[in-house]
């Protein structure tokens, strides 16, 4: 039986590189997406994605197994969001505000060709419904999405409650279905 | 899970899997392979902290033992026991206890035995209790068999059991102050963690926020993001209060 990404980590702040080895191949793409699909430029995304993984590997001795893995990766990953945001003038209370959502639009994650045309379209819009919603209710739903966090998860690794946090999510999924004619 | 749910989440699957480059993977890998071969921070300081640790215990035993009365033996003593007790052997005892550095197993023995005397040895001016001398038949025994050398910790006699007790709890309450310095490094380490992470880390980590909140209002913003560039660094998941952030952000 693999060993769990708590027992990964343990290990490696124990001093098991292989297991850092194995976290890493096992969350990469995920945080990768979650990153990019949260920020406007695709360089800056792979430095903060590089930027996330390098604090937990000086944060190891610190981590607790209290919560899982992923929710202590992607809070890190919220909390460099978040400082990133900040620098570029948003406040947290701004980040629920859909007119900031705009102001502030990332780039849609690149469309495959899809040998189903219908397919292909209904990737488009959805990921340009994606790119357009307010940074709160995008980053619910890609916590829920790529992290395959819970709500409460959610609240934990954004520092909210679970109403908020399920109420982004919510609304980020309702925005979405209506984006891809699925109401 | 709900039709609408599945249908949102296989389209959202059905858009492109985005991966790191090779040059990333291999920069963070080496780097997490770099930081074991480098110790970690709580590592790094498990020596400093743990020589400063044995220095404020010695400093704090020495000054405890500039408070108590001197303990030299007293003459009527050994007048009583038909042997004095050797130094070397009563030391094996207690100090084997306490597990106290050589340096310090003459101090203690003579605290020691200075108790023990105190209990021994009636007041010039009080005459002595009708039920103390089966008492002090007890305590001469118990320094008789101070004497025998290598005397198990198990046979000490009661009083010198006592003694080394309240002795031990004296340490006890010392070492709770300090972490311990007879312990490894890496185990002094973690006992200094598991005392900070016991204080409250959040007290910690605003008290380091209002330091750089102060060094930003004396316009010593190098300093300043110096200092958040480090905090952040130590604590990549704490979470900065709005109100807090517009003290200590960049400007």
């Amino acid at each position: 039986m693999p060993a769990s990404d708590e027992e990964l980590m343990l290990a490696y702040a124990g001093g098991d590189a292989a297991a850092f080895e194995a976290l890493y191949a096992r969350h990469k793409g995920p945080l990768f997406r979650f990153v990019l699909r949260s920020m406007k430029n695709p360089a800056q995304a792979e430095e903060l994605f590089q930027e996330v993984w390098m604090r937990a590997i000086e944060a190891r001795a610190r981590y607790r197994p209290e919560a899982r893995f992923s929710t202590w990766l992607y809070t890190i990953a919220h909390n460099r969001l978040v400082d990133h945001w900040r620098a570029k003038g948003l406040s947290l209370v701004s980040l629920d505000d859909e007119e900031r959502a705009v102001a502030e639009p990332v780039a849609p994650p690149g469309a495959e060709p899809h040998a189903n045309l219908e397919a292909s379209r209904t990737a488009e819009k959805l990921a340009a419904a994606i790119a357009a919603l307010p940074l709160a209710q995008r980053e619910a739903f890609l916590l829920h999405q790529e992290g395959e966090l819970s709500v409460a998860e959610i609240a934990a690794a954004t520092s909210t409650n679970e109403e908020a946090a399920k109420s982004r999510l919510r609304y980020a999924m309702s925005k979405l279905k209506e984006a891809i004619g699925d109401e | 899970m709900s039709e609408n749910g599945d249908k949102l989440g296989a389209a959202y699957r059905a858009l492109p899997r985005e991966e790191p480059g090779a040059a990333i993977d291999a920069a963070i890998l080496a780097a997490s392979r770099r930081a074991l071969a480098r110790p970690s921070a709580s590592r790094r300081w498990a020596a400093p902290v743990s020589i400063a640790a044995v220095l404020v215990l010695a400093f704090g035993v020495s000054l405890h033992m500039q408070e108590e009365k001197p303990g030299i033996e007293s003459p009527d003593l050994y007048a009583r026991t038909p042997a004095a007790p050797p130094p070397a052997a009563a030391e094996a005892p207690i100090s084997a206890a306490q597990g106290i550095a050589p340096q310090k197993r003459a101090k203690v023995e003579v605290d020691a035995k200075a108790k023990v005397q105190k209990k021994i040895a009636p007041a010039p001016d009080t005459p002595p209790k009708p039920d103390a001398a089966p008492s002090v038949r007890e305590e001469v025994r118990s320094l008789r068999d101070e004497a025998a050398p290598a005397a198990p910790l198990a046979q000490a006699a009661p009083a010198v059991e006592r003694e080394r007790k309240d002795l031990a709890k004296e340490m006890d309450l010392n070492r709770a102050a300090v972490p311990a310095p007879a312990q490894a490094p890496a185990a002094a380490a973690l006992s200094s963690r598991r005392a900070a992470d016991a204080m409250a880390p959040i007290d910690e980590a605003t008290r380091e926020l209002e330091a750089i909140a102060k060094l930003r209002a004396e316009n010593r913003h190098e300093e300043a993001d110096k200092a958040l560039a480090e905090f952040r660094r130590k604590r990549p998941d704490y979470r900065i209060a709005e109100a807090m952030w517009e003290r200590v952000k960049p400007r």
